[in-house]
């Protein structure tokens, strides 16, 4: 029983619960602020048993976050593969993230361990691109937990309204495409 | 035992009970072809395990292992649901039962309600939530836990509360102070003028019984409910009228339709007579209200001073009535300008006599004409004129008591509003003489307070003898007149005693004379004053109001036409219906009773108008009314809060006295709030019925009443759960007095996400986090004085889980748990406790806690136990302090055992647990019911579905012959092929009421849905899931041609099934359906930003738009099933699931490596309960053998193994057939067996010991072998006492002295588990040598006694017969064994034992004649190779793996193989039977259908992209993947679980998962960034 481990302890759990609790919040300033609105769109791809469950739940208890998530339900997190996750990033996604059921806990046994591998897999990839392994997570929960749900929707909307809008949404290759046409017009082809 | 007869009639199982055992049973049946009526006391299935955070050994999340199954019975169709119901009778025999199933009302249409959750805003009610044990409130209108399976709301009702069941007119107090506690004054108003239509006069003067009967007065004070109505009504309509100018529903609902011929004629415009007037115009008659004054209101207006009720008030409530359609006539008196003939010839239908009694009683005393005497009624009326209209009049008929002196006459309210009316109109002293003395007086206490307050003089026990004249006290001298105060000479000038004689010759009253009262009443509590002649004195008055009583003013009685009169004047009318001797003729009020209440008048006009309803209705009167109240709710058992009541202002007595303002202020807006909240809403529900206007689907119906319905069932099975103990009567640990001693129970919800603290563990009484959390062990378990001899069997575990997840919540929480023995019998549980121990650090202490001290300063708490560590003499007592102390609060049989058991006609035992057979062990003591799961006894989830499965494999063999009689299976159209067509898209946006329309803009949805491409179709509905919205969506779906539907609404959890079932009766596939989520997943949890959330919906409907239109029908094929099944392993349970499987009809293959059946009950020779084994075995294996569908392979094993669920191929290798059947003994040696399912019961075995001398000393035996040797000594055969050839032991042959050593080869590096029947056989063996031979020394040395549940007994029992019990540890002081002293001659040396006793530190030395060693189980021999040829999984203990520990523990991960017995993990051989027919019913839902259907949502390999690279195979948890022999990855579509984990890792992708295709993803994802075109789709 050492007396270190309860202040690590404290402060993470300080962090958790402020990030709900500011969740309305963060959003809400932003408008007032009048700034240029960044809303970012983040797809995540959760597993019926546990992640999509907890979705609900989050629902039922009226816990608030962001309206940055589109939930994608897939059977198992195991099911999600790497090509789906680069398919979103390239359709203009600004984040990704996969939640799957507590490790351990997967209703199909090891799916989510599965997803887990393929997350650090593509994670590698889009810092090799220069996309940034930041923008796509892996998170782990149980059907019970519409808090952490909550939780982590919010987390994540602020992780990539910190890293900005994503390099490749069709309306940033638009201004950039722009950019470049004004200077060297007809150069430029886009796919 | 029963006999393996099927009972030809009934295909129909009742479960009562819906936790885990429950539902397993139903769900079993209902797979296997049964209709199940599941009746649960609760709200919602789930039971006990729906409250827990996690379960133990695996930390698994309790609600996502019960969810699916929850869902899977919500929406069973062969499951039939009967929420909060209770077996009330059985009647009849097996398989012909009629079960009555009592069923409470929910007061919420479990069909109508859509969980929108619109009840639950709008209740004001809030109560404790029993789901989460009180620690957390809810609303009376509820769901019982978010994931509610149904899926609906309820409201809870306690009853009548005393304050609405005392009030005469019944009004709503509740109601009204339940909404007021929320702020809604203008929906409180609304309450309480449903029963009193004059809530702002009530609220001012009504006398208020309800306060009286407040029960909230048992705790401090009643709740001011009056006030409250007050409150109501003077901000009620404050708010109801700046409601009305914001638009909302207008103040005042106007005038009420006529919709009826009859007319109604009221005479007398009280508040009697205008509330009979407003009940019937709302009953749309046309109503007349007659009455002598000007204006309407009667005593209200022309009876009660306007310093208690202002005119104003009267007006507008008058005027509200009126309002709504009542016409007034004034200044009309019945008898004189109207008459009960008269009324009747203009067409008056009926008529309500209402009058009242507007006279006062004048006495017959001398000098009552003389002037200065009034009638304080009168007098009243009069004063009541001034201020308003009528001021002019009133002036006339009042007298001018400027500064006179007045005496008022009587002691009831009207006397004392007549003193103070005085006091306000100018009199110099007033005085009030009464009958009564102080206490007696009629009056309500607090006007003669304020009276008092305001100077009037009371002269209690004083009767008038006679009105004194001035001429009287002029002549007779003063010495008289000095009477009244005592302070003052009465002195009369010259001009006053001419004054005396007056003019005209009136004589002027001076005073009256007046005797003492010795008493009002007599015995019979009958009005009968004495008045003591000779003690006179002279009350000296100007001015005498006499308020001694009211009279009939007889006005009418000239004119009675039917109507009876009492003798006193009164009109006979019945005292409930109202009805007078005239049929059309009814009458309510004062002039039915005598001088009563306003509320009291205000009740009997309902009841008058009522009666005039049924009359002309020509209903009879008294159909279903009563004159009898219900009880009314006691105080709810709930915490409560000291509170005060809050106290209205009062204008200051002297500034008051000289004007008519109202004196009592009422509540302020804060005040009333805070008052309101002092209620315990008594009654749950307050019936406000806010909820009933809110329900857009009307499913709210308060007036449901309980039914009963008789039930045909064929079977019954019993599963009601068990109850906790109630931790307050284990007072010494100080639970409900010290906050922060809290049950296991409680923590489990603090630990929960869905708790009361969302999951961060909070202390109660600071809502700090704890750092030192101690659990005590066995409270309320083990402990006689608690009635619970048994152990409870799980809180060992269930501690251990929560430390464990309490410091996974939290690291640095420090947590002790206090226990007597570890009893981690389980599987995996030692390894469970060890990881708390070694990997969390939870700290374990033996020992005995004898008490808990709270520190008040810190709310912390110190323990006192026993503490046997270190020390080497007797234990000391030490104590420590916690932050928090958790009780593991035991197991009790639940509340509802007794009258279960009397509905079921069965028997309990003396624990209350219902009474089974130890080798029947779900066999109740009536044929046709069974037991599943706690109620049984004590134990935990596995055991609880084991158990569930078996109870369902009961029934169904009880009812072989009625499987799938009383199930259809539904019938659909021909499906359409549309896969040529172009995808025509139907979009439905559902507003949900306003749970998704209140933020999302559904218009702008249904609009931007309409421009996708593709869509055919969009609109929005109300609610999508109801039956005329899914009606409206077929007939679009048919006349528009649609061939994909897309609901955008709640969640597919809930609702896609009922959807796609909608795809199927229109002819469709149901895989061409896609559902978005936009309430739960959106509008809910985007409440403050409808702008985003409108888009976000968008989104969500595009992406399912554009998922949707890559759909493809998906077919689920027939795969035909071998309905037969295979055993391996003919022990005990391999015997048992063959007899199971057997008696339900199908044929069986058991395959026994063994020359013969029975296993280890070769091995046993008793129980512990002393049950014959053999006997058992003997009968177990003949009627295996006899049985015609079982075929046996004696010494045979399974050879080759292959096929899936419904069709295995498998080869076992024969010696012969043991039971000749088709193969002769020439065709040895293999024989290929095909059958559907395959059931591993292979066993496990007594190992042998390695250590302790065994097999190097004869007198060393393992327990089987003690045992044996004991039988047989004890039956007169060989002495028990000897080793393998030894010497004979005393006397009879038993030995003298005997140390058992449990243990031995368990728990222990390598085999780290507990082989969980050595403990009782120890116990077993012990008490068989003490009964057989007393005087023989016993001695057990052991590390945890694993005695649990009801085993418990026997460890008393030994303990109890002089067993001497020695605690070892097995790493500081394992026992030594040695033989001492071998002599020379070859005579055995001395036996000896040495160990340190655990519990006192003594280090012992014995010489038994027997060392006993408790060998432990392992695995049967070849069950490694078969799990490799069946794939499936062993553990590292090398006993076979379940899919998973608490879901599925008779399954393994490959569909259609089960296990059961000891196979699975060491057992007891009633275990080892329930486990067994657990299996067999799990193999029967694939079993009992011809064909599975195979398909759906699988994998599928495309040949031609595979590489056979083996990644699927590898990957595959269940296994399914095969090379096939054309070379390529195969996946059987039965077997495929739909995970689609091959396919995401398929490097080649080859193999795609149906529904869930690379290209649908993608296009769900392309569907959220295409960019929608403004113009209209084409197609």
């Amino acid at each position: 029983m050492t007396t270190q481990k309860p202040e690590t302890a404290k402060a993470a759990e300080v962090a958790v619960g402020g990030g709900a609790a500011n969740a309305a919040g963060a959003t809400g300033l932003a408008n007032v602020a009048g700034a240029p609105e960044f809303m970012p769109k983040i797809v995540a791809f959760c597993c019926y048993y546990c992640a999509y469950s907890a979705a609900d739940l989050a629902g039922s208890l009226r816990l608030q976050y962001p309206p940055t998530i589109r939930v994608i339900e897939v059977p198992c997190s195991g099911k999600v593969d790497p090509v789906i996750l680069l398919r979103a990033f390239e359709e203009g996604a600004d984040g990704v993230y996969v939640a799957g059921c507590m490790e351990g806990d997967c209703h199909f046994l090891k799916g989510n361990f599965r997803a887990k591998k393929r997350v650090q897999a593509v994670k590698k990839i889009l810092d090799q691109i220069g996309l940034g392994g930041r923008r796509l997570e892996m998170f782990n929960l149980s059907a019970a937990m519409g808090t952490r749900f909550a939780e982590i929707a919010t987390d994540m909307t602020r992780r990539i309204e910190e890293l900005g809008p994503s390099p490749i949404r069709p309306e940033a290759l638009a201004a950039r495409k722009a950019a470049a046409g004004a200077k060297e017009q007809g150069e430029v082809k886009t796919r | 035992m029963p006999k393996d007869t099927n009972l030809p009639n009934s295909g129909t199982v009742m479960v009562v009970g819906a936790g885990i055992a429950g539902m397993q049973a139903a769900l079993d049946l209902a797979d296997g072809g049964f209709a199940v009526h599941l009746v649960m006391k609760d709200p919602s299935v789930g039971g006990r395990m729906s409250q827990l955070d996690k379960t133990f050994p695996t930390n698994d999340c309790a609600m996502c292992l019960l969810g699916p199954k929850m869902t899977d019975s919500g929406r069973h169709p062969n499951i039939t649901m009967h929420s909060l119901s209770t077996l009330a009778r059985l009647e009849g025999e097996p398989g012909a039962f009629r079960a009555t199933v009592r069923e409470e009302p929910r007061y919420i249409s479990v069909k109508d309600c859509t969980a929108c959750g619109d009840c639950e805003q709008a209740c004001p009610v809030e109560l404790p939530d029993q789901f989460n044990v009180g620690m957390k409130s809810r609303k009376a209108a509820h769901k019982y836990f978010p994931q509610a399976v149904p899926n609906a709301y309820l409201i809870s009702k306690a009853g009548t509360p005393p304050c609405r069941n005392t009030c005469p007119a019944q009004c709503n107090a509740q109601g009204y102070t339940a909404l007021i506690s929320q702020g809604k004054f203008a929906e409180a108003l609304e309450v309480a003028r449903r029963r009193v239509p004059f809530p702002g006069i009530c609220g001012r003067i009504c006398h208020h019984p309800c306060e009286t009967e407040c029960n909230r007065g048992d705790i401090d004070e009643p709740v001011a409910i009056h006030t409250l109505k007050r409150a109501a009504f003077d901000f009620g309509r404050q708010d109801a009228a700046e409601a009305a100018k914001a638009g909302g529903k207008p103040a005042h609902p106007g005038r009420a339709e006529v919709t009826r011929q009859e007319k109604v004629a009221v005479v007398g415009a009280g508040p009697g007579g205008l509330t009979a007037a407003l009940d019937l115009v709302e009953r749309g008659f046309a109503v007349t209200v007659y009455d002598a004054q000007e204006k309407p209101g009667g005593m209200l207006r022309y009876g009660i001073p306007r310093y208690r009720l202002p005119v104003e008030t009267v007006d507008e409530e008058t005027n509200w009535i009126l309002a709504r359609g009542v016409r007034f006539v004034g200044q009309t008196r019945i008898g004189e300008d109207i008459t009960i003939d008269g009324l009747r010839r203009r067409g008056f239908g009926a008529i309500v006599l209402a009058t009242g009694i507007q006279k006062g009683r004048a006495l017959d005393l001398p000098g009552m004409d003389a002037e200065g005497v009034y009638l304080g009624l009168e007098f009243l009326r009069a004063a009541a004129k001034l201020g308003a209209s009528e001021e002019a009049a009133g002036r006339a008929e009042l007298p001018v008591l400027d500064g006179k002196r007045v005496l008022v006459i009587g002691g009831g309210n009207v006397a004392i509003d007549t003193a103070r009316t005085a006091a306000r109109l100018g009199a110099g002293e007033v005085h009030v003489a009464c009958l009564e003395s102080r206490a007696e007086m009629p009056a309500h206490e607090w006007e003669i307070e304020e009276a008092l307050e305001e100077g009037v003089i009371l002269h209690p026990s004083w009767g008038p003898k006679r009105v004194v004249t001035r001429e009287e006290t002029a002549g007779a001298g003063r010495d008289a007149a000095a009477a009244i105060t005592g302070r003052r000479e009465a002195t009369l000038t010259t001009a006053e005693r001419d004054a005396a004689v007056g003019g005209g010759g009136t004589p002027v009253a001076s005073g009256v004379e007046m005797l003492v009262c010795s008493r009002v009443f007599d015995e019979q509590r009958r009005f009968s004053p004495i008045l003591a002649e000779g003690t006179e004195k002279l009350f000296e008055a100007d001015v005498v109001l006499f308020s001694v009583g009211q009279a009939v003013d007889q006005g009418f009685a000239k004119d009675l036409r039917g109507v009876e009169l009492t003798r006193g004047g009164y009109v006979v009318a019945d005292k409930m219906t109202m009805a007078t001797a005239a049929p059309d003729v009814f009458a309510c009020g004062d002039i039915t009773t005598g001088p009563a209440s306003v509320v009291g008048a205000i009740a009997a006009g309902h009841e008058a108008a009522e009666s005039i309803g049924r009359y002309f209705d020509k209903v009879d009167l008294g159909q279903g009314r009563t004159l009898d109240r219900p009880e009314a709710t006691p105080t709810p058992k709930r915490p409560h809060l000291v509170a005060r009541r809050e106290e209205e202002e009062a204008a200051d007595p002297i500034a008051r006295r000289g004007h008519f303002g109202e004196v009592l202020a009422g509540f302020t807006r804060e005040q009333a709030i805070a008052e309101a909240k002092r209620c315990l809403n008594c009654g749950d529900c307050c019936e406000c019925l806010q909820c009933v206007e809110k329900c857009q689907k009307q499913a709210v119906h308060h007036d449901e009443q309980p039914r009963e319905v008789d039930i045909p069932v064929g079977a019954v099975i019993l599963a009601p759960g068990y109850e906790l103990f109630d931790a307050a009567a284990a007072g010494e640990y100080g639970y409900g007095v010290y906050p922060n001693v809290v049950t296991s129970m409680e923590f489990e919800r603090l630990l929960s996400s869905t708790g009361p603290s969302k999951g961060h563990v909070e202390r109660p009484s600071d809502g700090k986090t704890p750092q030192r959390v101690a659990w005590i062990q066995c409270v309320g378990s083990r402990d006689v004085s608690c009635e619970a001899e048994f152990c409870s069997s799980i809180c060992c575990m269930y501690s251990t889980k929560e430390a464990i997840i309490a410091r996974e919540h939290d690291a640095s929480i420090e947590a002790t748990i206090f226990y007597l023995d570890m009893r981690a019998y389980g599987k995996n549980f030692d390894r469970y406790v060890d990881s708390a121990k070694d990997t969390y650090g939870v700290r374990y202490v033996r020992s005995f806690v004898s008490g808990v001290r709270e520190d008040p300063r810190t709310g912390n708490l110190t323990l006192s136990y026993a503490d046997a560590e270190g020390a080497s003499g007797p234990s000391l007592v030490r104590t420590e302090e916690f932050d928090l102390v958790v009780l593991a609060v035991g197991v009790r049989p639940p509340k509802t055992a007794l009258d279960l058991s009397r509905a079921a006609g069965i028997d309990l035992d003396s624990y209350g647990f219902a009474v089974t057979d130890e080798f029947e062990p779900n066999q109740t003591s009536r044929q046709g019911v069974f037991v599943a799961g706690a109620f049984q006894w004590p134990m935990d989830i596995p055991e609880s579905v084991m158990n569930g499965s078996a109870a369902a494999a009961s029934a169904e063999r009880l009812l072989a012959a009625g499987r799938g009689r009383d199930v259809k299976p539904r019938e659909y159209p021909p499906e359409r092929d549309v896969s040529k067509e172009t995808p025509n898209v139907g979009v439905f946006i559902c507003r949900c009421g306003i749970n998704i329309a209140s933020v999302v803009n559904v218009a702008e949805v249904v609009d931007y849905a309409a421009k996708l491409p593709g869509v055919g179709h969009a609109e929005e509905l109300l609610y999508t899931c109801s039956q005329d919205a899914l009606k409206h969506i077929k007939e679009v779906i048919t006349e528009k041609g649609l061939n994909r539907f897309v609901v955008s609404s709640c969640t597919i959890r809930t609702h896609q099934p009922l959807f796609r079932e909608t795809m199927r009766e229109c002819g469709l596939n149901q895989f061409y359906f896609e559902m978005a989520n936009i309430r739960d997943q959106c509008s809910w949890v985007h409440r403050s930003d409808p702008v985003a959330a409108t888009n976000k919906a968008n989104d969500l409907v595009k992406m399912a738009v554009a998922k949707v239109k890559t759909h493809e029908a998906l077919e689920l094929s027939p795969m035909p099933v071998v309905q037969k099944a295979l055993v391996v392993g003919g022990g005990p349970a391999g015997l048992t699931a063959a007899l199971e499987m057997a008696g339900m009809g199908f044929p069986v293959f058991l395959v026994e490596r063994e020359n013969r059946l029975g296993g280890n009950l070769w091995n046993l020779r008793r129980t512990a309960t002393g049950a014959d084994v053999g006997a058992f075995r003997d009968d177990l294996i003949s009627r295996v053998m006899s049985s015609p569908q079982i075929e046996v392979f004696l010494g045979a094993a399974v050879e080759d193994y292959g096929g899936h669920a419904g069709h295995f191929k498998t080869t076992v290798n024969l010696p012969g057939p043991a039971k000749a059947s088709g193969a002769s003994a020439d065709s040895r040696p293999t024989r290929l067996l095909e059958h559907g399912v395959t059931i591993v019961a292979t066993g496990a075995k007594e190992s042998v010991p390695g250590e302790y001398l065994y097999g190097r000393d004869p007198r060393i035996l393992t327990g089987l072998e003690f045992e044996e040797r004991l039988e047989a000594a004890i039956a007169g055969g060989r002495p028990a006492g000897v080793g393998k050839g030894g010497a004979k032991n005393g006397a009879a042959g038993l030995p003298d002295s005997v140390a058992f050593i449990q243990c031995v080869g368990s728990r222990q590096e390598g085999r780290r588990y507990c082989s969980r029947t050595c403990c009782t056989e120890t116990l077993k063996n012990a008490l068989r040598l003490k009964a057989a031979k007393p005087e023989a020394e016993v001695f057990v040395l052991y590390r945890d006694i694993r005695s649990y549940g009801v085993l418990e007994k026997y460890y008393r029992e030994a303990r109890e017969a002089g067993v001497i019990f020695v605690n070892y540890d097995p790493v500081s002081n394992k026992p030594e064994v040695t033989v001492e002293g071998a002599t020379v001659e070859g005579a055995p040396g001395r036996l000896t034992v040495r160990v340190r006793d655990g519990a006192t530190g003594f280090d012992l030395v014995l010489h038994p004649d027997n060392i006993i060693l408790a060998a432990a189980a392992l695995p049967a021999e070849g069950a490694r190779s078969l799990g490799t040829l069946l794939k499936v999984p062993l553990n590292e203990d090398g006993f076979f793996l379940e899919t998973h520990a608490k879901l599925f523990p008779m399954d393994f991960p490959s569909n259609g193989i089960y296990l059961c017995g000891a196979a699975h993990s060491p057992k007891f051989i009633a275990e080892a039977i329930y486990q067994a027919r657990g299996a067999a019913s799990r193999a029967a839902t694939i079993l009992s259908k011809p064909n599975l259907l195979a398909g759906g949502i699988v994998a599928r390999v495309d040949e031609k992209k595979c590489a056979a690279c083996l990644t699927c195979v590898r990957v595959c948890p269940f296994s399914v993947p095969k090379i096939n022999e054309r070379g390529v990855a195969e996946i059987n579509p039965v077997q495929c679980m739909g995970c689609g984990s091959c396919a995401g890792e398929c490097p080649g992708q080859a193999i795609q998962l149906s529904h869930y295709k690379d290209g649908q993803l993608a296009e769900k994802v392309h569907g959220l960034f295409a960019a929608v075109s403004e113009t209209a789709a084409t197609d």
